[in-house]
This record gives structure tokens, sequence and C-alpha cells, in this order.
């Protein structure tokens, strides 16, 4: 019975974390800048690059405007709403939809996604190389055997452990749908990954 | 469940790239410019902005409705220190099978947070209109057919809401400019980009067209806008009409769209009565009011919405 408990306390812990610092991005502070930057940075670019199927440097691109759009506009953000995690997906979605659309139009691929991600003079062992494009290459049959928003959908559960209503809140739906959707995603995803292991 | 959550994870973790060296300096530059406005909410402007923005049939930005490429070039305007716009608007014609029609007065009009300048010219080169207002030099005038006066008014004390009103209606020029390629009034909409080369810089045609919804007749819409590739920024804009079993029309075209150019101080000519006014501010919760006085006479009123 214990747990629960521990849990609320750290829920009401997380919740006055988040309101302090968005009273520092009210007030314009630098610092809360950076504070912005160290919590969620790494995570949305991780989320970013999973959904561009790799492209680091236009993730980053997309996390940077991201960020910066947040700090600026804080003001439009709603506690009551949605969680500032789930505000930050969001706007990082809203950009990496209109960078993928602008990809689609553009009819090209990024040179940074048909390039491996490591610089040659920082080129790791050979055997560490396979096994990172490999897994690329598992990444990218995923997204493909995912329908778009299941694969979103899963990326966010597995990359931050975002409830199903934050999920929901960053792209849009309801929480009873995002539970359906990644139902849907880990069935596929399980077929997939069974064949991989098959083949 | 749990199992295949496990094997995304490590997959995921296994291709997560790295960040580079100096992306929290990229943002904490970026954050530190201006914020971008809300664009969700409509301008109400008194003075000459009104006659300017209804002669130029423009509509407020949809935030829902901006697309990729055009919400980048809306941000990159936002971004500029000033913006110089400069061609023909749509009015409504009765006369034409589409309804409307290119006025064939030149409009320009300059921006920036500080000032804004307006003019519409007529077809013989004559000045028709126009107006300003300048936060750095202190004035204001508005000039017509009637002829015009220029105002003087110390808006150091009211130098806030007065930022508040030139943004909001520099905000609702610009978000005009493109606001209606952006808008909800067309349906089937077809979108296309191509690029070119012009003047030896790359630039993007985005083309959107769709039936016009509100319309008795039916009317297809063209938007041609073109975006320089390497600044994402708006630099001419076309609209075009066509009326059912009728030849397509131009109906507005922006030919000149500049970027961070001086924004003219007065473009009133010269023997324009001068007066020494007072500018008192009024702010409510939605919408600031300027009052300009000369002694107790209010001679003129200016409203805007506060930006969010």
């Amino acid at each position: 019975m214990a747990e629960p408990e521990v849990m609320r306390v750290q829920g009401v812990a997380a919740l006055a974390e988040e309101q302090r610092l968005v009273l520092g991005l009210r007030e314009a502070s630098p610092e809360a800048v950076r504070e912005l930057c160290d919590r969620f940075g790494p995570k949305l670019h991780w989320y970013a690059a999973a959904r561009l199927l790799g492209d680091a440097q236009t993730a980053e691109d997309v996390m940077v405007e991201a960020l910066a759009d947040a700090a600026r506009n804080i003001r439009q953000f709603n506690s009551r709403r949605s969680t500032l995690s789930a505000w930050l997906y969001g706007i990082t979605r809203r950009k990496l939809r209109g960078e993928m659309r602008r990809q689609r139009r553009m009819k090209s691929v990024p040179v940074s996604a048909q390039v491996p991600l490591e610089s040659l003079s920082e080129l790791p062992d050979q055997q560490d190389m396979a096994a990172r494009l490999e897994a690329k290459q598992q990444v990218r049959a995923l997204a493909q055997a995912l329908g778009e928003l299941e694969f979103e959908v899963l990326v966010l559960n597995c990359i931050d452990q975002l409830s199903a209503r934050e999920i929901g809140r960053a792209v849009g739906r309801s929480e009873r749908a995002i539970h359906s959707i990644l139902h849907r995603a880990r069935q596929k995803a399980r077929e997939r990954l069974m064949r991989d292991e098959a083949g | 469940m749990k199992q295949v959550d496990e094997q995304v994870t490590e997959l995921l973790t296994a291709t997560r790239p790295e960040l580079s060296a100096r992306w929290q300096e990229r943002v904490l530059e970026k954050a530190r410019r201006p914020a971008v406005r809300h664009r969700r909410h409509w301008v109400a402007i008194a003075v000459g902005a009104a006659v300017v923005l209804a002669g130029l049939g423009l509509i407020p930005f949809r935030a829902e409705d901006a697309k990729g490429l055009l919400g980048r070039a809306m941000a990159a305007m936002e971004e500029a220190s000033s913006v110089h716009f400069a061609g023909y608007g749509t009015a409504p014609d009765e006369s034409s099978p589409t309804g409307m029609k290119m006025m064939p007065e030149r409009f320009e009009f300059w921006v920036s947070d500080r000032a804004i300048t307006m003019r519409t010219v007529a077809p013989d080169g004559t000045l028709v209109a126009t107006s300003g207002l300048n936060l750095d030099t202190n004035e204001q005038w508005s000039y017509g057919a009637d002829g015009g006066i220029r105002y003087t008014a110390d808006l150091t004390p009211v130098a806030g809401p007065a930022a508040v009103f030139v943004s909001s209606v520099s905000h609702a020029l610009l978000s005009g400019s493109i606001g209606q390629a952006l808008s909800s009034n067309l349906s089937d909409v077809r979108e296309s980009v191509s690029t070119e080369v012009r003047d030896g810089r790359r630039v993007l045609v985005v083309t959107y067209a769709g039936t016009l919804k509100a319309s008795r007749r039916r009317v297809t819409e063209r938007f041609v806008l073109t975006i320089e590739e390497a600044t994402e920024r708006l630099i001419e804009m076309r609209q075009y009409a066509q009326a059912e079993g009728n030849p397509e029309e131009l109906i507005g075209h922006s030919e000149v769209i500049e970027y961070d150019v001086p924004v003219p101080a007065d473009l009133a000519p010269a023997g324009v009565a001068a007066v020494t006014a007072t500018l008192e501010a009024e702010e409510t919760e939605k919408v600031v009011r300027l009052i300009m006085k000369v002694g107790d006479k209010v001679i003129e009123r200016a409203e805007a919405a506060r930006l969010q």
C-alpha cells in the first residue's frame, strides 16, 4: 500500500518542480532555459531522430526550434490541460510534421540520413558499426510495418514512458484511442520483430 | 507486450544519435528572440490601418491551417527587423465573373516593431493616401484626398501600449498578406512545390489551388508563393481566380517583399499641417486604446487587440 503513496508524493514533487521551471521561463531566465534543455532536450532529440529514421542533424534542428519556441511562448502553456512534457512533445511533433512534409515535397532524403551517423574520425570498431546499422535497418522496417501514428505512439511510449493521457495530449488523441493504437502497434511490432529473428 | 516494448526500446537505444556540442547554445540564442506572435487573434484597428486592411481584403492568419513551408516563411517574416511589401491588393467587383478584381492602386507598407508606414498610389502616380506611426520620431500622420495632418506627440509615457499597437497592426498586415493562402476558404485544396533558379538564387514555388467555398459562383483560386530556399523567406505572392468557363485572372500581386529595410519616417507631402498633440493610452484586458488629443479635443482613436 505504500507504493501508491510514494508515487503520489513523487507526482506532487514533480509538479512543483515543473511549476518552478515554468515560472523561471516566464521570467525569461537563461538558467530556466538551460534547465529546460537539460531535462527535455535529449529525449526530444531522440524522439525526433526516431521519427526521422536517424536523421540526427535535422532532428537536432527540430528539437532546438521546439525548445526555443517553448521558451518564448511559455505563456501559452496551460498546466491544467497538459503536462510540460506532453506540451513539448506536441510542439516538437508539429515541427516534425512540417519538416517531414517539406522533405516529401522536396522528394529527397536528407544527406545526413543517408550516411552513417559517425564521422570518419570517430568511427567505432567495425562490429559496433555493423550492429548499429543493423539496428537502424530494423527500426526502418518497424516504421514501415506500423502506421505513422502507431510508430509515433510506440516511440513515445518506449523512449519516455509517457502515460497514455500524456501521449494523447501530445498527438491530439483521446487516452482511450492511445490505448487502442498502442495495442495495435505492439502487435504489429511483435510480428515484425519475430520475422526479423526468424530471418 | 512488455517484451515488445523492451525490444523496441533496445533498438531505439542502439540507434540513438549524439547531440552536437553547441545545441544548448543554439536554443538559448533562439529563445532570446522575440516571441512568435499569437496568430489566432483578430486585430481591430482604427486610423488608416483599417482602411488599408479593408482595401487589401486581408484576413487573419489561422495557425491550424499553416502548412509547413508557409508557416516557416511566416516565422521568418516575424523574425525580421522590418518588412516591406508592395503590390496590388484584391477588391470585390460584382462585374467580374469571379466577383473579384485586382485593385489598380499600388499599395505599399513597411512594418517593424517600432513603426508602420503605409501608402497607396494611383495608376497615374498620384498619392492617394498615406499614414503611419513612428515610435522613434514620436510622429503620427495620415494624409488622404482631403488633405491630412501630421501630429507630433510625446509617445514616451505610452511607449508600452503604443508598441503593442504597432505590433498588432504589423502582425495583421503581415499575416493578412499570406493568410488568405492558408485560410480555410478553399475546398479541395491541391498543393505543389517546385524548385527554380531566379536571379541566381534557388527559390521554391509553392502553389495552393482550390474552390472558393463561400461563393455563389464556381470560382477556383490559386496562390503562387515564391520562397527563397536559403532563407525560407517569402519574396513574392500572386493570387489568381477563375470562374467556370472564363479565363484565369490575376487578382492580387505582392511583387516586392523585402526584409530588414528602413521604415520611411514620413511619406506625407510637404506642406501638410503639423500639430503638436498628446497621446494617452487605455489598457483593458483585451484591448489597447490610443487616444490622441489636441488640447481637450480628441482627434483620433486607435484600438488594437492585446497580443496574448
